[in-house]
C-alpha cells in the first residue's frame, strides 16, 4: 500500500504527465506593433525603447531624450523588452526625485487627440505606496498657481486596505482639471502589465490594461488638453512628494491619435477574483479562471493546466476569438486537509507551446469552525493589510471596506467593487478571518427625496423611514448584500444602520401626521419638538405626586415615536430581513448603539444582536451598565441577544486638561499634542473585557483601530500596551473559555433597577448609553454594594411585574405612569424593598433613599463618593436583603450567571489609582491595583473550580452558603464554576484504529465524581496530532454541555498515515487525558 | 389554650420578630384594629420597620392622623418623616397645610424640606404663606432646596446648553462654518421692576413692543441713559436667510451682565444665571430647533442685575452655524 506521500507523489507525476509531452515556454508571435513600427509612426510623438545602447534616446527621432533624475533610477536590460527604466528606494529613499525627464518641450503638448501606452512592471514594494506617478507632465493633479490645469499625469493611486489600485489620469483643461480613473486593478509584483491612455480631443477619455477597458470618462465641455511649460518625468512627479514608482517601465509610447487597444501578445489568466480559500469539505469548490485572448488571433483548442493539491488537470478552454474571454472552472478536492496548498496555472496551445505566464497561486483549505465561538470583532472597515495585527490581537471579525454608491443607495457596494469585497473576504477567511458588510444606505439624495419634516414645514436632509420606498430600498440593501456575498463561507452578516439615531427627531411631514392618527386617533402634540425631552414647563403642569394616566397624549406620542414613528426600527428589520433572503444559514445582523435611546423596546429592530459604543473613561464599570441596558433593550425581543463594544479610543478633551507651565508632560503629550482622539489605558481595556465576559454577550467589539495599532486619522497610537493587552486576554481568556460563556445564560437576579421612559420624557435624565450622569452613577453605586441589578423597563413591569425582585432602584423616576406607580406600590406592599433617590414621583415613598451625588471633577474624590454611597446602602440594606453573590471588598465587583445546577462566578478587580499615563491630569484613574476578596456564595457546600487556573479552589463553609478567597491583579479578573459535587475522571474514548474513508467518532466525558452527568458546560481544550505532531482540524477549544463532547472526525486522502493522538484537558480542575489511533495508508488511486 | 396564653404566645413571637418579620407585619397592618401595634412599629428601632408601618398608618385615614403627625414631629429618620409628610399633605388644606409645610420648611433633613416645596404645588393659586416660604427656601443651605423653590416661583429653570453639550453631539467634532451676527442696534428695551413681565407675555412673538426704548446691545443700559438695578428685557425682531447645511446652530452670547433667560420666537430655550460671576461668561444655547430660517425672528432676553451700575447685554450676539 502506499502512504498518501507517494500518493502525493504519484499525483504529481501524473501532473507531469500531461505537462510532459508540451514544448517549453515559447511565447506567442507579436501582434502588437513593433517597436520598429511604432517608433516609425507617423503619429508618434515620443517613444523610448530603453534599448541598452542608447536608453535615453527617443526611438522616434523627435528628439526627446531622456536624462536620469536620482540615484535610485537608472536604466536596465529586460529580459522581454530590450531594456527598461528602473526606479527602486535603495539609496535615496523618501522625497528625492527620480525617474527620468525630457527637456522642456511644447511638441509633447497635444491640442487633439492622444494616447500614452507603456508597460509597467512592479517592484514588491510597490504594494507598500498610496500613490505613484507614471508620467507627469501636470504637476498637481487639480491644478495650482503655478501649474494652473494644463498637462496631463498618470498614477497609480492603492485602494485603502486592499492591495489594489486604480489607475488615474488627470487632464489640465485650462480652467478646471478633470480625472478619469478605472477599476481596482491588480498588479501583482515582479509581472508586467501594458497600459494604454487615450483622449480624443473632444471630451472623451480611456483607460486600457492589457487590451481591456478599464475606465472611461466623458467630459462634453471639454476640448484640447491646455498645454504645459513642464517636461515630461517617467517614474516619478514633477514636483518633489515621494511619489516614484517603484519597478519598472518600457516602451512608453506618445502618440497623437487615439491608440486602440491592441493585442498585447500573450493569453492572459486571471485568478485575481476567484475564491482561493475554502470550507474543508465544501461541496462544488472550484477556481475561477479568466482566460483572455490576447494574441491577436484565434485561440483554438489551448487548454489550462492546473497542478496542485496533488493533482494535475488539463482542461480544455473553448476556442477564442481575438480578444475574447472564458472564465475556466478548476474544480478542486476539499476532501483534503486542511492547509495551504501552493498550485501552478498556465495556458498551452496545440502545439505544447505556453501561451501565457505562468500563475503560480495558493489555495486554501480552511479548518471547519468549531462551535460557540465568542467572535471578537474589529469595528473597522479594513483590509488585507492588517490581517497580520488582526490576528495577533485575536480578533475573529472585521468590517470589510465598502464602497457606498453615490447614486443608487441599494447597491451599497458599487458594482466594479464587488470583486474587490468578495477578493477581501476570501482572503480573510483563508486566514481565518470572517467579514460583515456595513449596511446604511442614506445617501445625501435619497435623504433628501425621502427626508424628515420640521414642525415649521421646512423639510431636512434627516431620513424619514415611514416612507415605503424608503424600507423596500433598506430590504434591498440588505437582500444584495446577501445575494452578492452570502456564498461566501467568510462572510457572516452585517452591521444594520449604525449610529443612524442619535439625530432623529420628529417629523411633521404628511405621512408622520396620518401614521400617527391612524395609530392613536389623534393629532401630534403640540408640545413634541424634540426627540428627547420636552419644555420643562410640561413637568411644571403636573399633578403633584406626579403619577400621569397611562394614556398621557405626550408620552403616548413618544412611546410610538421610539418604537415606530421615527421609521428606524423598521428599516433595521427591513436589511436584516433582506440580508436573509439569500437563505445562506448562519448569517447575523446586529445594530449599534443600540441603547443611544429612551428607554423603551424596540431599538434595532429585529436584527439578531443588540451593541453599544461605550467609553470606559472614567470608570470600566460604564461597560457593566451598558451590557444591562442591552440586555433591558433586547427582553423586548426574545430571540435577540447583545454583544458589547468598547470604545479604543479615548476623547482627550475628556481624559486630559490643557497643559500648564509645571505640569508634567508625558512623552506620548510630547510626540502627539494635538491628538484629539487618544489609545485607551491597557488597564481599562482589560477591566472592560473581564466585565463583557461578565454579562451574557454573544460577541466583543473594539472600535478605534487607528489609536490600536497606528494612526488612523484622527485616532493616535498614544499607549502600545493596550494592543498587547487585547492579544494577550483574547488567546488566554476569550479564545479557551468564550465557546462555554456564550453558552451560559445570565442569572435571574431579584435587584431590579428601573429606567422609566415617562420619566425621561417628561423631566429629562436618561444615560441614553453614555454611562454619564446620576442614574449611571447609581447603577455603579449598587454594583459597589455587590449587587446584581436587572435593568428594567415600564414595559417589563407591565409585562413580567415585579414578583421575581425583592428590590427596585429608582433613580431619576421623576414622573410615574399610574400602572407602574400601582405595581410598585404592591410590590412594596408585598415585601418589595423601593430604593430610591430624591427625585422619585413623590407618590411613591421608598424605603431607602439613595441620594445623587455630584460627581465630574476629581476622579478620585468622585470614587470615593461612590464607595460610600454603596457602603451606606449596603448598610442599610443588609439586614433585609441577602446577596447570591457577595464580595466583601466594594472594589471587587462580582456577577453570577448560572445554567441547569452550575453558576459562573464573576470578580472584576476595579481597584484603580491614577498611573503614569493619564493619571496627572487627575480625570480618569487608569491604573488598575492589586484587590483580594472574600467572596460569600449563597449555596451551601458549593464546590469551586477556578476556569482560568484550572484548578479547584478552597472554599469554606459560611451560614447558608461557600466562602473563598480571591487575590486579583490590577485590571484582572477572575471566572469560577460553582458546582453541587467534584468532577469524577475525565474518560476519553477513541477507536484504536480510523478508517480513512469513513468518519471517526470520539467522545470526551467529564461526570461528577459519582459518575452522574455535570449539569454545567465545561471548558474543553482538544488537540488532534498526526503523526508528524502537526494539529489537525477540529483542534481547539470547546464549551462542552453537561462535559460530553462528541467530536466525528473525517480523514482525508493526504492525511499522514501513521500513529496519530488526541488529547483532552477540561479547564476545570486541569485533568488531561490522551488516546492515540492508527490512521492507514491510503489506497493508490487508480491511473485513468 | 387560654385567651392569656395566646396573648402571651403573640407577645413572645413579637418580641422575638426581627426587622424583616416586623417590617412585614407593618406592612400587613391595614386595618382600625392594629393601630396600637402599628404605633409601636412606628417607634421600631429600625428604619426601615418605622417607614413600612408610616406607609401603613396613610392608609387607615383619620383615625391614624394623629400617629402620623406624630411620626412627622418626633421621628429622628428623615425619611420616615418626609414619608409621613407626604401623605399628610394630600389630606391637609388651608391653616393645617400651612402649618405643616412651614414646619417641614424648617425640618433638619434636607429630604424633608424639599418634599416642602414640593408639596406646596397642592395650591393651584400658591396663598401668600405659600409664595412667603417659597422665599425663605429660596435662600436655603441646601442648593436642591433652592432650585426648587426659584423654580416654584419662577419656572424658566432649564439652563443654557450649546449642541455640543447635547449627548446627539458627543460623539461628533462640529466645526463652526459659520457665524451670522445678530445686529447690535434695533432692540427694543423695558424694566420690570415687578419681575412680572413673564405675565404679561412680554416673552411671546406677538407682543407689542413698540412702546418700548430703542436700544443697542453691545454696551451695558447703563450706556443708554438707564440707570436702573433689576430685571429688564430686551427684544429683537431679525430675518434668517435661506437654510443653510448646518448639523447644528447655536446662539451664542458672548456675555451678558448679569443672569439671563431666553425666549426664542416664544419658546424658552434656556437660562444662564450663575451668579455674580456670570457678568462676563460667554455660553451658547442649542438653537436650531426653534430658528425661523428665511423668515422673520423674535428673541426675547430677560436680564437680571442684582447690584451694579455696569448691566445688559454688553457684548455681541450671533448665531453659529455649526457642521460635522
Amino acid at each position: 500500500m502506499k502512504s498518501p506521500r507517494s500518493h502525493a507523489r504519484l499525483l504529481c507525476l501524473m501532473g507531469l504527465a500531461i505537462c510532459l509531452p508540451l514544448a517549453p515556454h515559447a511565447l506567442l508571435g507579436q501582434a502588437a506593433p513593433t517597436a520598429r513600427q511604432a517608433a516609425d509612426s507617423a503619429s508618434t510623438v515620443a517613444f523610448w525603447e530603453f534599448a541598452p545602447a542608447s536608453p535615453a534616446l527617443d526611438s522616434s527621432g523627435n528628439g526627446h531624450t531622456l536624462s536620469l533624475r536620482g540615484r535610485d533610477s537608472r536604466f536596465v536590460e529586460d529580459e522581454r523588452f530590450a531594456g527598461a527604466l528602473q526606479i527602486r528606494d535603495t539609496e535615496e529613499p523618501g522625497d528625492t526625485r527620480q525617474g527620468a525627464a525630457t527637456a522642456r518641450a511644447p511638441e509633447l503638448n497635444f491640442t487633439g487627440p492622444m494616447s500614452i501606452e507603456m508597460w509597467v512592471r512592479p517592484a514588491p514594494g510597490l504594494s507598500q505606496q498610496k500613490s505613484v506617478y507614471l508620467i507627469d507632465k501636470k504637476n498637481y493633479p487639480t491644478g495650482h498657481a503655478r501649474d494652473p490645469h494644463t498637462g496631463y499625469l498618470v498614477t497609480l493611486r492603492k485602494m485603502a486596505g486592499a492591495d489594489r489600485f486604480r489607475v488615474e489620469a488627470h487632464f489640465g483643461f485650462g480652467e478646471h482639471s478633470k480625472l478619469v480613473a478605472s477599476t481596482p486593478i491588480d498588479f501583482p509584483p515582479e509581472q508586467w502589465a501594458h497600459l494604454l491612455i487615450s483622449y480624443n480631443g473632444e471630451g472623451e477619455a480611456l483607460l486600457y490594461k492589457d487590451g481591456y477597458e478599464i475606465g472611461r470618462a466623458q467630459w462634453p465641455e471639454c476640448r484640447a488638453i491646455a498645454p504645459s511649460r513642464q517636461s515630461i518625468v517617467l517614474g516619478d512627479r514633477l514636483g518633489s512628494i515621494g511619489a516614484r514608482f517603484l519597478g519598472e517601465i518600457a516602451r512608453v509610447r506618445l502618440s497623437s491619435e487615439v491608440a486602440l487597444p491592441s493585442a498585447t501578445e500573450t493569453v492572459s489568466m486571471d485568478p485575481g477574483n476567484s475564491r482561493l480559500a475554502f470550507e474543508r469539505m465544501e461541496r462544488g469548490a472550484h477556481l475561477s479562471v479568466v482566460i483572455a485572448n490576447k494574441t491577436g488571433k484565434e485561440l483554438a483548442k489551448a487548454a489550462l493546466v492546473f497542478n496542485g493539491m496533488g493533482e494535475g488537470k488539463k482542461i480544455a478552454i473553448p476556442t477564442l476569438a481575438p480578444g475574447a474571454s472564458q472564465t475556466v472552472n478548476i474544480p478542486l478536492d476539499t476532501q483534503l486537509k486542511a492547509g495551504s496548498y501552493p498550485c501552478h496555472l498556465e495556458c498551452r496551445d496545440t502545439s505544447g507551446a505556453v501561451v501565457s505566464e505562468a500563475q503560480e497561486i495558493a489555495v486554501t483549505l480552511v479548518p471547519r469552525a468549531l462551535p460557540h465561538r465568542l467572535p471578537v470583532i474589529a469595528w473597522a472597515w479594513l483590509g488585507p493589510s492588517h490581517f497580520d495585527a488582526l490576528e495577533a490581537m485575536g480578533f475573529t471579525h472585521f468590517l470589510s471596506p465598502w464602497q457606498t454608491s453615490t447614486s443608487h443607495p441599494v447597491d451599497f457596494v458599487t458594482k466594479q467593487k464587488i470583486p474587490e469585497v468578495r477578493r477581501i473576504i476570501d482572503r480573510a477567511y483563508g486566514r481565518g478571518l470572517r467579514t460583515m458588510a456595513a449596511i446604511s444606505p442614506k445617501q445625501p439624495a435619497f435623504r433628501k427625496k425621502y427626508g424628515r419634516v420640521e414642525r415649521n414645514g421646512k423639510a431636512t436632509e434627516r431620513l424619514n423611514g415611514l416612507f415605503p420606498e424608503v424600507q423596500s430600498t433598506w430590504r434591498q440593501a440588505g437582500s444584495f448584500a446577501g445575494r452578492e456575498f452570502g456564498d461566501l463561507p467568510g462572510f457572516e452578516g452585517a452591521m444594520i444602520g449604525t449610529e443612524t439615531r442619535d439625530h432623529t427627531l420628529p417629523s411633521f411631514h404628511v405621512i408622520d401626521h396620518e401614521a400617527w392618527k391612524q395609530a392613536s386617533g389623534q393629532e401630534i402634540p403640540p408640545e413634541a419638538a424634540l426627540s428627547r425631552a420636552v419644555p420643562p414647563s410640561v413637568l411644571d403642569r403636573l399633578p403633584v405626586d406626579k403619577i400621569i394616566p397611562d394614556d398621557d397624549p405626550l408620552v403616548a406620542y413618544y412611546r410610538w415615536f421610539w418604537k415606530t414613528g421615527d421609521g428606524w426600527n423598521r428599516l433595521y428589520t427591513e436589511a436584516s430581513e433582506g440580508l436573509k433572503e439569500s437563505g445562506r444559514p448562519g448569517l447575523w445582523t446586529w445594530h449599534d448603539p443600540a441603547v443611544r435611546t429612551p428607554s423603551i423596546w424596540g431599538s434595532g429592530g429585529k436584527v439578531d444582536f443588540l451593541s453599544n459604543w461605550t467609553y470606559t473613561f472614567p470608570n470600566p464599570l460604564k461597560i457593566a451598565l451598558a451590557a444591562d441596558e442591552l440586555s433591558a433593550m433586547a427582553k423586548g425581543n426574545p430571540a435577540q441577544g447583545i454583544m458589547s463594544m468598547t470604545q479604543i479610543i479615548w476623547y482627550r478633551s475628556r481624559t486630559t486638561t490643557p497643559p500648564e507651565p509645571g505640569k508634567p508632560v508625558r512623552d506620548w503629550e510630547r510626540e502627539h499634542p494635538k491628538a484629539r482622539f487618544v489609545t485607551i489605558a491597557p488597564d481599562h481595556l482589560g477591566e472592560a473585557l473581564w466585565l463583557q465576559l461578565a454579562h451574557p454577550v454573544k460577541g466583543i467589539m473594539y472600535h478605534g483601530w487607528g489609536s490600536l495599532v497606528g494612526n488612523h486619522g484622527s485616532y493616535q497610537l498614544t499607549n502600545p500596551a493596550s494592543a498587547d493587552r487585547l492579544g494577550k486576554l483574547t488567546r488566554e481568556v476569550v479564545a479557551p473559555l468564550g465557546p462555554t460563556l456564550v453558552q451560559v445564560p445570565d442569572s435571574p437576579t431579584d435587584i431590579a433597577f428601573l429606567q422609566s421612559f415617562t420619566s425621561q420624557i417628561l423631566a429629562g435624565g436618561g444615560t441614553y448609553g453614555w454611562g454619564r450622569g446620576w442614574q449611571a452613577d447609581a447603577y455603579l453605586i449598587a454594583r459597589h454594594a455587590a449587587l446584581q441589578p436587572e435593568i428594567v423597563y415600564e414595559e417589563t413591569i407591565a409585562k413580567t411585574g415585579l414578583d421575581a425582585y425583592k428590590a427596585i432602584i429608582l433613580t431619576r423616576c421623576d414622573v410615574l405612569s399610574q400602572s407602574t406607580a400601582s405595581a410598585l406600590a404592591a410590590f412594596q406592599q408585598r415585601g418589595g424593598l423601593i430604593i430610591a433617590d430624591e427625585f422619585l414621583a413623590p407618590g411613591i415613598q421608598p424605603d431607602i433613599v439613595l441620594q445623587s451625588i455630584p460627581t465630574g471633577a476629581d476622579a478620585e474624590a468622585d470614587y470615593r463618593e461612590l464607595l460610600q454611597s454603596a457602603a451606606k446602602l449596603r448598610a442599610e440594606l443588609d439586614t433585609f436583603y441577602q446577596r447570591p453573590l457577595d464580595s466583601d471588598n466594594p472594589r471587587v465587583i462580582v456577577r453570577k450567571r448560572s445554567t441547569g445546577g452550575a453558576d459562573y462566578l464573576f470578580a472584576i478587580n476595579d481597584h484603580r489609582t491614577f498611573g503614569d499615563y493619564i493619571g496627572h491630569h487627575r480625570l480618569v484613574m487608569e491604573k488598575g491595583l492589586p484587590s483580594r476578596a472574600r467572596l460569600t456564595l449563597r449555596r451551601e457546600n458549593a464546590v469551586v473550580y477556578d476556569l482560568v487556573q484550572q484548578r479547584p479552589v478552597p472554599t469554606e463553609p459560611v451560614e447558608g452558603g461557600t466562602s473563598f478567597v480571591v487575590d486579583l491583579a490590577g485590571a484582572g479578573g477572575a471566572i469560577f464554576l460553582a458546582l453541587e459535587k467534584p468532577v469524577g475522571t475525565l474518560a476519553l474514548k477513541a477507536p484504536s484504529r480510523v478508517d480513512r474513508h469513513a468518519p471517526a467518532h470520539f467522545a470526551i466525558r467529564l461526570p461528577d465524581q459519582e459518575g452522574d452527568t455535570l449539569p454545567a458546560v465545561i471548558p474543553m481544550h482538544v488537540e488532534i496530532r498526526d503523526p508528524e505532531g502537526k494539529l489537525a482540524e477540529f483542534s481547539g477549544d470547546y464549551g462542552a454541555a453537561n462535559g460530553n463532547l462528541d467530536l466525528r472526525l473525517d480523514f482525508a486522502s493526504n492525511d499522514l498515515p501513521g500513529q496519530w493522538s488526541i488529547t483532552a484537558r477540561e479547564r476545570l480542575s486541569g485533568q488531561q487525558r490522551q488516546a492515540t489511533f492508527e490512521l492507514p495508508e491510503a489506497a493508490a488511486p487508480s491511473l485513468p | 389554650m387560654k385567651p392569656i396564653f395566646l396573648f402571651f404566645f403573640a407577645f413572645l413571637l413579637h418580641a422575638m420578630a426581627g426587622p424583616v418579620e416586623r417590617r412585614e407585619e407593618a406592612l400587613r397592618a391595614k386595618d382600625p384594629e392594629t393601630l396600637p401595634r402599628l404605633e409601636e412599629l412606628a417607634r421600631d428601632e429600625s428604619p426601615l420597620v418605622r417607614r413600612a408601618a408610616i406607609r401603613s398608618l396613610g392608609t387607615l385615614g383619620e383615625p391614624a392622623r394623629a400617629l402620623l403627625e406624630k411620626a412627622f414631629a418626633e421621628d429622628a429618620d428623615a425619611l420616615a418623616r418626609r414619608t409621613a409628610l407626604r401623605l399628610l399633605a394630600p389630606r391637609s388644606s388651608g391653616e393645617a397645610l400651612q402649618k405643616l409645610l412651614e414646619k417641614a420648611a424648617r425640618d433638619p433633613g434636607e429630604l424633608v424640606r424639599i418634599a416642602a416645596v414640593e408639596e406646596t404645588g397642592r395650591a393651584p393659586e400658591p396663598p401668600q404663606w405659600c409664595i412667603a416660604l417659597l422665599e425663605r427656601a429660596k435662600e436655603d443651605d441646601s442648593p436642591r432646596v433652592r432650585n426648587l423653590a426659584s423654580r416654584r416661583l419662577w419656572p424658566y429653570q432649564a439652563p443654557v446648553a450649546s449642541a455640543r453639550e447635547l449627548p446627539e453631539f458627543q460623539d461628533i467634532h462640529l466645526n463652526t462654518a459659520k457665524t451670522e451676527p445678530l445686529p447690535l442696534a434695533g432692540w427694543r428695551f423695558a424694566t420690570d421692576p415687578a419681575q412680572s413681565g413673564h405675565l404679561h407675555q412680554w416673552q411671546k412673538p406677538g407682543f407689542d413692543d413698540s412702546g418700548w426704548s430703542p436700544i443697542h446691545i453691545g454696551k451695558p443700559w447703563q450706556e443708554f441713559g438707564h440707570a436702573y438695578e433689576g430685571v429688564a428685557w430686551y427684544r429683537l425682531r431679525f430675518t434668517l436667510p435661506e437654510k443653510p447645511n448646518f448639523a447644528a446652530v447655536d446662539l451664542v452670547f458672548e456675555a451678558v451682565d448679569e443672569s439671563v433667560w431666553v425666549w426664542l420666537n416664544g419658546e424658552f430655550v434656556g437660562a444662564h444665571d450663575v451668579g455674580a460671576g456670570g457678568w462676563n461668561q460667554r455660553f451658547a444655547i442649542h438653537a436650531a430647533p426653534h430658528l425661523q430660517w428665511n423668515g422673520e425672528n423674535q428673541l426675547a432676553v430677560r436680564v437680571a442685575k442684582r447690584k451694579g451700575t455696569h448691566a445688559g447685554i454688553w457684548k455681541p450676539v450671533f448665531l453659529e452655524i455649526l457642521t460635522r
